[in-house]
């Protein structure tokens, strides 16, 4: 009897030790004054209430432990093993709570090789607004490039936790392809996306129910009207080729462009002559959030990539009569302005214009240079956000919360070729604050992901796709370039 | 009189299960060894949950997931060898346990265990991924154990003949059972030659041995398989042969120097190794990714391994990192990437070296590339070389002469001896051009043979031009 109770006790003490990780906190012998370098760098990032922990590690530590204060109040005191500082969900629930509109400090101690015995590094601190942000994100998770594909598959996750679902992905059906996942206002209930493929198609999900239709034209990027009846798309013809040499491995460019609109009453496609024509090209629809303009980037077509230089322009819109006006204004005009702008999006109070510039050319995502470019719409100046760019890397797709205080983008900065969603805040001062990380339960996630985020969207819940949903593009296994 | 040895029945099903092990394992070792090192660099292990939650479907692919974790030891071919051996005794004990619940003399019929293990023998070498075995062995158990629970049952074992069931039947029975399983696996169906052969030249190509890559990818191979005729291309071309040999090798085209189009992992594979030997990071990442497209769980051995090594090369620290880190989640990769570390280390601070000269040229065919290269760098002769050749393989003697005149100013200005092809390509312009003699240093023998050819070919007489200059480029170009 005693051996077994002895056997169960250290049973019990050895999974505890193992589960745990971490049993107590130490005390570090050395003290630093600069700060610790952590993955991913929250340090003096801005953050909603209402996100995931912010894990973070730092490399080669073999134990570390952070205490979390507000106005010098201990919150918590988190320690981990291989360097990972993973909070405690309902922990990090109440200290951002208690901090909203205030700040936390984190010191951080480490032990590794050259520490020892342990350093305490002076603390960082992540500033916590009132501010809170829509409560889901979709993105489609593929290879970064290049001809073909395999896996792809749009995802969703929840920004309050680390709960990341399939929304719909081609596990079953490799051959097809799916891409440009949209919402009409955010709305988890009504979203498009397309599927390519021998039976592809564009598929709508509403009303619980997903249905397919096959626009008698090719239709690729698409922004729903905010009234909900229209969709304006793109047309594209898409080319890519690869660099022999250099930095820039590859460029993707249109061949050519157009606008439609599709009516999701009618059924039908919606052409307007003037954006029809070969000699320009028409890309990246987006609308006001009053559903009166169109914005949309225009170029001269051209034979080589390195001579597209794309403005954005915008056309006037009656969602009466669902015909576009006859005033085109030029909001940002490239050939005298310079590079080539992509990717327009209207802050949710009318005020921004933020966009993706880069040297030249069509898409930007291949773009080193390319970065974030933010103006006043009233006047056509320029907002400094910087902040948000990484001058080395690419910076390009991006989107507005629904409160206008966030906005999510992708960037290339962690290692330049996969690409990663930040989100960054903009206060009602029109200042922009340091963007952070999508925040991962495991930090390593981040570079361990052999994946990019594409498109990343806010949306206003969890998508409900329908478990056939995948039987409307099913086709053969076969690899499509 | 000698002494009947007698052994426990489990002494020789020990026996039995020693010598089917050593007979499979010498199999595979000996006659699949390339086949054990395609199979693992074309599989992926991982203990990472997001890898598997974006590339598997669960529970279908379960039993891919155990065969990636097998096939991951099969970077060590003994390892890899053992393990298929293993399965096929897996197969056999449990046929063991059935013989010895359904028959009374067990010992003397436990060559009949050997009957399933000699069909599973024939399916082995096309399971690339391991599942066919592990549905082999789950099979095999869950029959022995439905054997064993109705035995439990009923009572009663089947008395087979004497005739069948004795000592001299059972040895006879049991080396003609051994036979037939590695006849089954090895010899039954050849085709896996042509697929050994290729897995050959790629391990060959990996590992730089050029001399031994040209001893497979002979002219005669070449002819039938335009794998090998490729691999051929880039060992000559390593070895500085390429413009004095490369039509003995059914090149007939500037398309023959690579694989234009094709998505088969296999041509992806030889068009990152080509672009690694004209040192061209950009082009060996992108193949390699479109080798990686076609993997079974997103990626793979060979395509990490590769991802990790151009990195390190362009010292471009994030990215080696990241695919070290991602190898290192597997159990066998963890030395292999233990023993880059210190690279690894030796550029952390360093900036990538995204090697740009000259204006921007795309990668649209292998000519373009080559004279892009050549242009940047005048003198590698890997470019002028792979250039001047696809000319002449394209038949275009315009185009190579006026690269011949820029090419020579830097590889054939100090009185370096031109290539054969080169010489007798110079021959047929000069008939046009004559002052082509003058300027550069053509051989006397290739001069008269030149006389000789035209002499024949003015005939018509084509047909003895080539059998008399059958390597030529005269044969080739008439």
């Amino acid at each position: 009897m005693r051996y077994k109770i002895t056997v169960f006790t250290v049973l019990s003490v050895t999974v505890c030790v193992l589960l745990s990780g971490c049993t107590r906190m130490r005390q570090a012998a050395a003290t630093s004054d600069v700060q610790p370098t952590i993955f991913p760098d929250y340090k003096g990032v801005t953050i909603p209430v209402n996100i995931a922990p912010l894990n973070f590690m730092v490399e080669e530590a073999e134990h570390i432990q952070a205490v979390f204060s507000i106005d010098g109040n201990e919150q918590a005191a988190v320690c981990g093993s291989e360097g990972v500082v993973d909070i405690p969900a309902d922990k990090w629930k109440d200290m951002t709570a208690k901090a909203a509109g205030r700040k936390i400090d984190v010191e951080v101690s480490v032990w590794n090789d050259s520490n020892s015995d342990g350093v305490t590094y002076k603390p960082f601190t992540i500033n916590v607004t009132k501010d809170s942000i829509d409560p889901w994100i979709a993105y489609r998770l593929i290879e970064p490039g290049y001809e073909a594909w395999r896996q792809i598959g749009i995802y969703q996750r929840e920004l309050a936790s680390f709960e990341e679902v399939e929304m719909v992905t081609n596990k079953t059906t490799k051959s097809a392809c799916v891409n440009c996942h949209h919402f009409q206002n955010r709305s988890s209930k009504r979203m498009m996306f397309h599927a390519r493929g021998a039976n592809g198609g564009t598929i709508f999900l509403e009303n619980g129910r997903t249905r397919k239709i096959k626009p008698e034209k090719s239709v690729a990027y698409p922004a729903w009207h905010p009234g909900g009846r229209y969709i304006a798309f793109s047309s594209n013809v898409t080319r890519q080729n690869f660099y022999g040499q250099g930095r820039q491995v590859l460029e993707v460019f249109d061949k050519s462009s157009d606008l439609v609109l599709y009516d999701t009453k009618e059924d039908k496609i919606i052409t307007d002559p003037r954006f029809l024509t070969e000699e320009t090209m028409e890309t990246f629809p987006s609308w006001s959030p009053d559903g009166k303009w169109l914005y949309f980037c225009s170029a001269a077509s051209k034979k080589k990539s390195k001579d597209l230089f794309y403005s954005i322009l915008r056309v006037e819109f009656d969602g009466n009569s669902g015909k576009l006006g006859e005033r085109i204004d030029t909001v940002y005009n490239a050939r005298t302005q310079g590079g080539s702008a992509s990717f327009p999006r209207i802050s949710p109070d009318g005020k921004y214009l933020l966009f993706t510039l880069a040297g030249f050319g069509t898409f930007p995502i291949w773009h080193n240079e390319a970065d974030l470019k933010m103006m006043l719409l009233d006047t056509g100046e320029p907002v400094d956000i910087s902040v948000w760019n990484d001058k080395e890397n690419t910076e390009s797709y991006h989107s507005w919360s629904e409160n206008g205080r966030w906005v999510m983008f992708s960037s290339r900065r962690l290692d330049g070729r996969y690409t990663r969603v930040f989100i960054a805040y903009l206060d009602k001062n029109g200042k922009p604050h340091k963007p952070f990380l999508l925040p991962q339960k495991n930090p390593r996630l981040n570079t361990l992901r052999l994946k990019s985020f594409n498109i990343p969207e806010f949306m206003d819940g969890r998508v409900d796709m329908p478990d056939n949903t995948v039987e409307l593009f099913k086709c053969e296994d076969n690899i499509i370039q | 009189m000698m002494k009947r040895i007698r052994i426990s029945a489990a002494a020789a099903v020990a026996i039995y299960a020693a010598c089917l092990f050593v007979c499979v394992w010498a199999a595979w070792y000996f006659y699949f060894y390339y086949a054990i090192i395609w199979y693992e660099g074309y599989s992926y292990f991982t203990t990472q949950s997001d890898t598997m939650m974006l590339a598997a479907i669960f529970p279908d692919d379960i039993l891919k997931y155990i065969g990636a974790f097998l096939l991951q030891f099969f970077y060590y071919p003994a390892l890899g060898a053992a393990i298929e051996a293993a399965f096929a005794v897996f197969v056999f004990l449990c046929g063991v346990v059935v013989v010895r619940c359904l028959f009374y003399r067990p010992l003397h019929l436990l060559w009949t265990a050997l009957i399933p293990v000699a069909i599973f023998a024939e399916q082995s070498f096309w399971d690339s991924n391991l599942t066919v075995s592990l549905k082999w062995c789950l099979w095999s158990l869950l029959a022995a154990v439905s054997v064993w629970c109705l035995k439990l049952a009923v009572r009663r074992r089947i008395n087979m003949p004497r005739i069948i069931s004795n000592f001299v039947v059972g040895g006879v029975a049991s080396v003609v059972m051994l036979w037939l399983v590695v006849y089954n696996l090895v010899f039954k169906d050849g085709n896996w030659r042509a697929y050994q052969d290729i897995w050959k030249m790629e391990y060959l190509a990996e590992t730089r041995q050029w001399d031994a890559l040209l001893e497979v990818t002979t002219p005669a191979v070449a002819q039938m398989n335009e794998i090998a005729r490729r691999y051929a291309v880039l060992a000559l071309l390593e070895k500085g042969q390429l413009a004095d040999n490369v039509f003995l090798y059914s090149v007939t085209d500037s398309k023959d120097l690579w694989f234009k189009g094709r998505e088969e992992p296999m041509c992806r594979n030889y068009n990152a190794m080509l672009f690694r030997s004209l040192k061209m990071p950009n082009e060996v990442i992108h193949q390699t990714f479109q080798q990686q497209i076609q993997s079974e769980f997103g990626t793979s051995f060979t395509v990490l391994r590769r991802l990790a090594e151009t990195n390190l090369e362009t010292k471009n620290y994030a990215l080696a990192k990241k695919y070290m880190d991602i190898l290192s989640h597997s159990t066998v990769m963890k030395g292999w990437v233990e023993e880059r570390k210190p690279q690894l280390e030796a550029i952390r601070n360093a900036k990538p070296v995204f090697e740009e000269k000259g204006e921007q040229f795309y990668t649209t065919s292998i000519l373009k590339v080559t004279a892009e290269m050549y242009n940047r760098y005048p003198d590698n002769r890997k470019y002028a070389d792979m250039f001047l050749c696809g000319l002449l393989a394209d038949k275009n003697d315009k185009e190579f002469l006026s690269a011949f005149q820029v090419i020579a100013t830097t590889q054939y200005a100090h009185g370096e001896r031109i290539p054969r092809y080169y010489q007798e390509a110079l021959m047929l312009v000069s008939v046009s051009k004559p002052e082509v003699l003058r300027e550069y240093s053509i051989s006397r023998d290739v001069q008269e043979d030149f006389k000789k050819v035209m002499t024949l070919v003015k005939k018509g007489d084509v047909a003895r031009m080539r059998s008399l200059y059958p390597d030529s480029f005269w044969a080739y170009c008439f």
